[in-house]
């Protein structure tokens, strides 16, 4: 069984300025690409309000490097990084009844760079970025035998991100052992019924 | 590289099928106005989340011994892998103590499997899981896989926050 995919994927975005699609890379984070979210991000998102507003990249990265099962990725576009995500291969289990405990890839994190969303910045600068995120998601579920299943906590905010993205995500509702109270997706096969 | 949206009919299916897709996200962006993701912050409440879970990763000896004990098959992706590497671990800890030092009688005639595990520090990880283990417990224990299989599991699912599984509780 092939664990991993090819990487760097080319990917499309859509630039909004002039309804351009653009060629992007998916990637493995690098240092540049947590020094971009440190450099430019953080600024942009400090005292924004937004849910990642304390989020830190670099953080991430370490903790990743110390825990099994967990996997960094980034959206690199024009040599700037548009999109970062945070996966859990390993640690996390599905949730619902019908496939419980069958394995799945858990995105722990998964941001858009602050100028590609309208609040902050109105056009935003690319479109695309977080589809092709949990797009890349199911592809590594599949590339490790989890036939594409993958779950998330989804911010209050992107729910409606979630309910239309078509990837069969099924909406568990608030997940009473998460802090927040965030509600839980989960990618429901129904070959396993 | 630039493209501007192409019309169905001049572009390859392949290529069709991505912008197809790309318009599916961006509708979906659009309905959420913006918001960022998914994902919670456990940057400054990370050393209370793993104190909740029995995760002591500020222990420099625990991730040390992780580190020596564990670190190549922490680096592997399957769960499975995982357990079965354990698994032969301690068995060949067993074999190893075995080979040195005692017979198999002696081994099958004491009470508890944990101190046929020579390295101090691996025994006392697995001990509270292993010490009531009987004589016949350890014939089922080393010959089958699923009952250290479940040790094993639960071992890492501990370490991780995961609920322990029931078949190896005592």
């Amino acid at each position: 069984m092939d664990l991993f995919i090819p990487l760097n994927r080319i990917i499309q975005l859509l630039q909004v300025q002039d309804q351009q699609i653009v060629d992007a890379i998916l990637t493995e984070v690098t240092d540049k690409h947590l020094e971009d979210a440190k450099t430019f991000w953080e600024p942009i998102l400090a005292g924004s309000g937004q849910d990642d507003e304390y989020w830190n990249w670099v953080s991430k990265s370490r903790r990743a490097k110390l825990l099994p099962g967990d996997e960094l990725y980034a959206i690199e576009c024009e040599g700037i990084t548009q999109g970062l995500l945070m996966l859990d291969v390993l640690k996390k289990r599905c949730q619902i009844e019908s496939q419980l405990r069958r394995r799945l890839v858990y995105i722990s994190a998964l941001a858009t760079a602050p100028w590609n969303r309208p609040l902050i910045t109105n056009p935003p600068t690319y479109k695309g970025v977080r589809g092709n995120l949990v797009d890349f998601a199911i592809a590594r579920s599949h590339a490790l035998g989890y036939q594409g299943r993958i779950g998330l906590h989804a911010l209050p905010g992107a729910l409606g991100f979630y309910r239309k993205l078509r990837v069969g995500l099924l909406n568990c509702g608030p997940d009473p052992e998460e802090p927040d109270n965030l509600v839980y997706f989960e990618t429901l096969r129904i070959d396993d019924l | 590289m630039t493209q501007s949206i192409p019309a169905q009919s001049k572009a390859t299916p392949d290529k069709a099928a991505h912008h197809q897709r790309l318009l599916e996200l961006v509708e979906a962006e659009d309905a959420a106005n913006g918001e960022v993701g998914c994902g919670r912050e456990l940057g400054k409440g990370l050393s209370e989340y793993f104190s909740t879970h029995g995760v002591a990763l500020d222990d420099e000896p625990l991730k040390s011994l992780l580190r020596e004990h564990l670190g190549p098959i922490l680096m592997e992706p399957d769960f499975d892998s995982i357990t079965t590497q354990i698994q032969r671990r301690l068995e060949s800890l067993v074999v190893q103590t075995l080979d040195g030092s005692s017979s198999s009688a002696s081994l099958l005639d004491s009470s508890t499997v944990a101190e046929h595990i020579p390295t101090q520090e691996v025994r006392e990880l697995f001990q509270s899981q292993l010490a009531d283990f009987s004589n016949s417990h350890f014939e089922t224990f080393v010959l089958k896989s699923e009952p250290l299989k479940a040790c094993a599991l639960n071992f890492m699912n501990g370490r991780m926050g995961i609920p322990a599984i029931d078949s190896c509780s005592k």
